[in-house]
């Protein structure tokens, strides 16, 4: 597989991670990983706990910082000193496990405050901004409460909207729908659907399968720091090629 | 048996004016020396948890000197031997300086600075309390660090420490007494006073004592009315928004104030 920053369809790459290694001490997270995504590529990354795919998508956002190798994300490198880490994470959204709303801000407040302290534009368009993308995730009558009012799963999908409000190219998602009840996972991953219909260039660390399936155009599996298996999600559903994919499956199809 | 209060002293004045008077002062020392003490005890706070080191290093010094030496002994510093130590024209302007504010300024100094170091722990607390997701999130966004700690956490810091600033407000207060060892006619002054002109020693000093628990009730009143006005809605009392913020997060390890990060 070929890792420059223009991909294979002749695009440039909306990511590019080349050789990247993480360590925590003497334990490696990310073990030589490769990994490229093009613009409009949906990725869904998954594997077993511990298997590096959150830090993966922390470093492509720089939370948190590579080891060793490179990454390239909209064209700008994010190895060594970065001048502007900060223009770089404007094109790239972000959505948490645990939502990470600002408690002490109303749903559309969260919503207004990057778009208006990062790009600079009014409040009125700001708020403008965020009804529509409120409205969008459905969610448009909650703008003026705060997140302690609202359930789990209108709380992630006020996440995603705020992450859209930034206007991103790539929006990466970690384990979205891992802290919700059960009947709220459906909505959430409606949404992400929908933003995949649009054309948004995602990569999602989830084990939701049927999600999966519907909308990735690659899955890859990781274990143990190494990107292990990558391939279309039937292929990778029907007939993993390696063993610990094949017993991964297993263990969350139970 | 406060009648003696109402008599009239050898100046013309009743002994309740000379109260008066000193609870003035005590209530301009405590007051204009919490601004003083909010203020730098917000920054020094802040200033603790950045990842400067010139700046924490600062911060870390500044609360070490104020926090570790007795009030007392620093109200002699600013009262007694600043002057000396600064150079002469500046020494002896201060020593000039009329009456009641040669010591009110000194004493205003020492309890505002030695304040805002125990607000600036108070903060830090704060600020360590809240959930790393927090600031990844405002990283996330492209926030950079001024605007992190402007729109997402100081506002949320300061509302978990509102609790706990009471007993600072509480402290400046009562600390206020120690300016009459520099000769500012406070509250205790004015009953030290009035017990030696008029030898009613329990009269003079219960109804300095009756005032400052009065002082007391008021300021945790407004602390509690406070708390409540910048209380987040939908989520319960002051403290117990950092184990709802946790309930809300579930249970992620990684949300636990001062926890380590867990690798995923």
């Amino acid at each position: 597989m070929p890792h420059q920053t223009i991909s294979n369809s002749g695009q440039p790459a909306a990511i590019v991670v080349e050789n990247v290694v993480k360590r925590y001490g003497a334990f490696a997270a990310l073990n030589d990983i490769n990994l490229e995504v093009g613009k409009g590529e949906k990725i869904v990354l998954c594997g077993p706990s511990g298997s590096g795919k959150s830090t993966l998508i922390r470093c492509i956002n720089h939370i948190e910082r590579h080891d060793g190798g490179r990454i390239v994300v909209d064209g700008v490198e994010l190895t060594g000193r970065i001048a502007d880490i900060n223009s770089v994470r404007c094109e790239v959204g972000m959505v948490f496990q645990s939502f990470n709303l600002f408690p002490h801000l109303t749903v559309a407040e969260n919503c207004m405050l990057a778009p208006m302290k990062v790009r600079g534009i009014s409040r009125s368009e700001a708020r403008d901004r965020a009804l529509s993308l409120l409205r969008k995730v459905r969610i448009q009558d909650q703008a003026d409460k705060y997140p302690a009012q609202l359930s789990g799963g209108q709380q992630q999908r006020v996440a995603i909207a705020r992450a859209l409000c930034m206007q991103p190219k790539i929006m990466l998602f970690d384990e979205p729908t891992s802290a919700l009840d059960p009947e709220m996972v459906k909505e959430v991953l409606e949404t992400m659907v929908g933003l995949a219909r649009d054309g948004m260039t995602m990569v999602c660390v989830t084990h939701e399968m049927g999600f999966a399936r519907e909308v990735a155009d690659r899955v890859v599996f990781m274990d143990r720091g190494s990107i292990v298996e990558e391939a279309a999600p039937e292929t990778f559903f029907q007939a993993p090629r390696t063993e610990r994919a094949r017993s991964f499956l297993n263990q969350i199809i139970h | 048996m406060f009648g003696v209060l109402f008599e009239q002293a050898a100046d013309g004045q009743r002994y309740i004016d000379w109260l008066l008077s000193g609870l003035g002062w005590t209530l301009a020392l405590a007051f204009f020396g919490w601004w003083i003490a909010f203020g730098i005890g917000v920054v020094v706070g802040i200033g603790r948890t950045v990842h400067n080191r010139v700046f924490s290093i600062a911060a870390r010094l500044y609360v070490e000197i104020f926090r570790n030496i007795p009030v007392l002994v620093q109200m002699f510093l600013w009262y007694f031997v600043l002057p000396e130590v600064v150079p002469n024209a500046l020494g002896n302007a201060i020593k000039q300086m009329p009456p009641p504010w040669a010591s009110f300024v000194p004493a205003l100094l020492c309890l505002g600075l030695y304040t805002a170091s125990r607000i600036a722990e108070q903060v830090r607390a704060g600020i360590e309390a809240l959930p790393k997701g927090q600031i990844e999130a405002a990283s996330a966004l492209g926030l950079g660090s001024y605007a992190t700690y402007r729109y997402v956490i100081v506002p949320q810091a300061l509302r978990l420490i509102v609790p706990s600033l009471t007993s600072e407000v509480m402290g400046i207060y009562k600390n206020t007494s120690v300016a009459l060892t520099i000769g500012l006619m406070e509250l205790t002054a004015q009953a030290r006073q009035i017990s030696e002109a008029t030898f009613q020693t329990f009269t003079a000093f219960g109804a300095a004592t009756i005032i400052y628990l009065c002082l007391a009730l008021v300021a945790y009143q407004a602390m509690t009315l406070i708390d409540r006005a910048v209380r987040i809605p939908g989520t319960t009392p002051a403290k117990l928004t950092v184990e709802q913020d946790l309930a809300a997060d579930g249970p992620h390890v990684e949300n636990l104030p001062g926890a380590m990060e867990v690798v995923k």
